[in-house]
């Protein structure tokens, strides 16, 4: 079974980057908070300044260099999200005040809440996609 | 057969122009004429466009033209356009489309799938034991594998209930982003809740294990990416696979000497 992939990759626009990175961080921070009790606010907004920071340093080198095609855009995200996990963690641990472990919660609570936003955003879109297709 | 009139400052002979356009001829100015009469090119006239000598020349059978909206994508690095548009994309702030990115693939050979585990257990057991204190090689044995099989499993699941051609492409490409996001929600969630009570772990414990896992593999598989790219004519067929036809088209002449 061959599935369509979509070649053109990473075309989100800077103001979509910015208010997704800020729902998707948000949430993190909250499920943090809620699930990992000593953590302080000024650590959660230093995280999400930061997660912030390098989404838009990937967006614009993305743009920069971005492939042509599929496979070639997959190997240049991975390597430059390779990238964005080990200067962000560098960073967040010698100069922000992290511990390996709360940046690995905040991390894994980051990604949950990615995934989970992106999920409700495409069953949010495939819904109002067939109320317009019923209405029309 | 047309009817010229004066240009400039004299005054036209409008009544001339009437009883022309009332007998059917064209009229044009003196200007237009000599422009014309000289070899310059003006705005095309409908009257001298090329007419259609049969049904099969009609421009209703003729094939829609192709509107290469990412024109400038396909060519790859080296095309058209500033910096600054090609650093922010300002032609695509206002895009409504919704924002896709690659659906992750998992190699579906059992070779590859020992290969893979084996390499991010490698780099995994390494991470771990420089940077994290409580270091057990059989818990990060076991993580890892239990995030390889989460990965196999969402494959699995995507390709069993993936929509793979839907004839509204938006609507399908949507469908399979929700699909392949909500099978990842629902089975990290299960690994974690799993592992954890398995394993007895704290969560910081399985986060900070999870995060050695996630290292490794975009490592993995960004070093197994860069060395397939490197060498593209042994990957010529599995990466132009996927690339629709005029996409594929233009790499492959791309690469033509």
């Amino acid at each position: 079974m061959s599935i369509q992939l979509n070649p053109n990759t990473w075309n989100q626009s800077i103001p979509g980057v910015l208010s997704g990175t800020l729902i998707k961080v948000s949430s993190a921070a909250a499920l943090t908070h809620i699930f990992y009790k000593s953590i302080n606010p000024i650590t959660t907004a230093m995280f999400v300044a930061s997660h912030i920071f390098s989404r838009l340093t990937i967006r614009l080198i993305s743009n920069l260099y971005a492939g042509s095609n599929n496979e070639e855009s997959a190997a240049f995200r991975r390597v430059v999200l390779l990238a964005s996990v080990i200067l962000t963690g560098y960073v967040a641990i010698n100069y922000l005040g992290f511990t390996v472990s709360s940046y690995a919660v905040y991390t894994l609570a980051s990604n949950l809440c990615e995934i989970a936003t992106e999920a409700a955003f495409g069953v949010g879109h495939l819904f109002l996609t067939g109320l317009q297709r019923r209405i029309c | 057969m047309a009817v010229h009139l004066p240009a400039g400052p004299s005054p036209v002979d409008l009544s001339a122009a009437l009883a022309a356009m009332q007998r059917g001829l064209s009229v044009q100015s003196s200007e237009e004429y000599e422009a014309r009469r000289r070899g310059l090119c003006l705005s095309p006239r409908q009257d001298e466009l090329p007419r259609a000598t049969s049904a099969a020349d009609s421009p209703r059978n003729d094939p829609a033209p192709v509107i290469l909206r990412n024109a400038r994508r396909i060519q790859g690095p080296l095309v058209q356009g500033s910096v600054v548009d090609r650093l922010f994309e300002l032609h695509r702030w206002f895009d409504p489309h919704l924002p896709r990115r690659p659906i992750q693939s998992v190699a579906p050979t059992k070779g590859a799938f020992i290969k893979r585990f084996v390499s991010t257990t490698i780099i995994t057991t390494i991470l771990a034991k420089a940077f994290f204190a409580g270091f057990n090689p059989w818990v990060t044995a076991i993580v890892v594998l239990a995030h390889t099989l989460q990965s196999r499993i969402v494959y699995e699941l995507f390709h069993a209930y993936a929509d793979p051609a839907s004839r509204l492409r938006a609507t399908r490409d949507a469908q399979n982003y929700a699909l392949e996001n909500l099978l990842h929600v629902i089975t990290l969630v299960a690994l974690g809740t799993i592992t954890c009570l398995s394993l007895n772990l704290r969560l910081t414990t399985f986060a900070t294990y999870y995060l050695f896992t996630l290292v490794s593999e975009r490592l993995t598989f960004g070093i197994l990416n860069v060395i397939a790219y490197c060498y593209p004519a042994e990957n010529e067929a599995a990466e132009l696979q996927p690339v629709a036809g005029i996409e594929a088209a233009a790499i492959r002449a791309r690469r033509a000497p």
